[in-house]
């Protein structure tokens, strides 16, 4: 008798899921309502990289890189496996004032490969600044543009609370070999106050990327990244 | 894979679950997309978490119960059986008998459909419908024990008691 009970049971609910209206609509309402959501945040995005923007082209303080050395060209340190690849800092989430591309990339003030090794305080970041950033410390591995150093120091945003949303790694563990470029963020000299640039801009290491960042800043015409 | 991923990809099927609870087409797709929009906030916790299919069930199903709460606090409640019962002319008549079911179905509190509905439709076992539903699993097999006599003993109206902490 319980067996009878239960077994109409489960045929009185899949004779009902049976009937149960098409998703379809609910399905185009609830994506047209994240579209949406999903506009709103771009929206918010974009007035912060606005602002990070204006704020780079405003000439000024000539302070904040660390730089060490002036001359030597420091080995390459040994990346390990090349598991991690392609741009951080950059989501759906994220919208840029550049794409990524061989003329834009040979615009950026500043280009190196090199090993992240310590991260502390920002360089750049001023009382009140809507973009708060963390400044890494990395081993040249080789400049390709606006440098010379063994270490240098630039600001990259997004870690802590955010970086997941903004695509940074939480933390760039030590011995993480990127590929860096990016402008001075209030202006100046290439690495005053310098600000690593999202959107395809940072990457991580790989050689065949290395190579095309070489020609793009070698040769005039550049290859495409 | 992605929040359109997975709208696109699990949207009838929660849609389904919706409309076995509620046997109400209107209110199962708002409960539904209610669900699947909370999600839609939570989306990189709920990636993460591997199951997906957990957290957007349970706020439908938490979705579903508060309806029917408030549905039932604004409505006369149930003096008798409705009236497919009283009319049932047969037990051996299957058609009568299911009737007679949903009828008896309709008239549960919603935890104890819940609870039935996730047993007899979504397949799930009681540790799993515990974990839906935040109770224990005795707690599960106690409400479906005595949800499963209300629709086989009664004639009369059907009063399954909802103690969440038994």
């Amino acid at each position: 008798m319980p067996e009878q009970t239960e077994a109409q049971l489960r045929a009185i609910f899949a004779d009902e899921a049976q009937n149960a209206p098409p998703s379809s609509a609910m399905e185009q309402e609830t994506l047209d309502w994240a579209n949406t959501q999903d506009k709103k945040k771009r929206a918010s995005t974009r007035l912060v990289l606005v602002a990070a923007a204006t704020a780079m082209a405003v000439a000024g303080i000539s302070i904040g890189v660390a730089r060490s050395g002036d001359q030597a060209v420091p080995a390459p340190v040994v990346a390990g496996q090349y598991d991690m690849q392609g741009p951080i800092g950059s989501s759906s989430a994220t919208s840029c004032v550049e794409e990524y591309s061989s003329p834009t990339l040979k615009d950026r003030a500043f280009a190196f490969d090199g090993t992240a090794i310590a991260i502390g305080p920002s360089i750049s970041d001023k009382p009140g600044a809507r973009l708060t950033t963390s400044g890494v410390t990395f081993q040249v591995n080789e400049w390709f543009k606006g440098g010379s150093g063994d270490t240098v120091t630039v600001d990259m945003w997004g870690f802590g609370a955010a970086s997941e949303e903004y695509g940074w790694p939480r933390k760039v563990p030590e011995g993480t070999r990127l590929l860096v470029s990016g402008e001075p963020r209030w202006g100046g000299s290439p690495l005053d106050q310098a600000i690593a640039w999202p959107c395809g801009f940072t990457r991580y290491y790989d050689p065949q990327t290395a190579d095309q960042w070489r020609a793009a800043f070698s040769n005039k015409d550049g290859a495409a990244p | 894979m992605t929040f359109e991923e997975y709208v696109t990809g699990r949207g009838q099927a929660l849609l389904r679950l919706a409309y076995v609870l509620t046997s109400d087409p209107y209110l199962a797709q708002d409960i539904a997309q209610e669900a699947l929009t909370k999600t839609y906030r939570q989306w990189a916790k709920v990636q993460k978490s591997g199951n997906p299919d957990a957290y957007v069930n349970r706020i439908l199903i938490n979705g579903y119960i508060d309806s029917a709460r408030r549905k039932s606090s604004t409505e006369t409640p149930l003096q008798s059986l409705p009236e497919t019962a009283a009319v049932w002319p047969d037990p051996a008549d299957e058609v009568a008998n299911r009737l007679h079911i949903r009828g008896l179905l309709a008239a549960l509190p919603p935890r104890a459909r819940t609870v039935l509905v996730l047993r007899y439709y979504a397949d799930l076992d009681d540790a799993s419908i515990a974990d839906l539903l935040g109770v224990t699993a005795s707690n599960v097999r106690a409400t479906a024990s005595r949800a499963l006599a209300a629709l086989r003993d009664s004639k009369d109206p059907v009063i399954v008691e909802e103690n969440p902490h038994a």
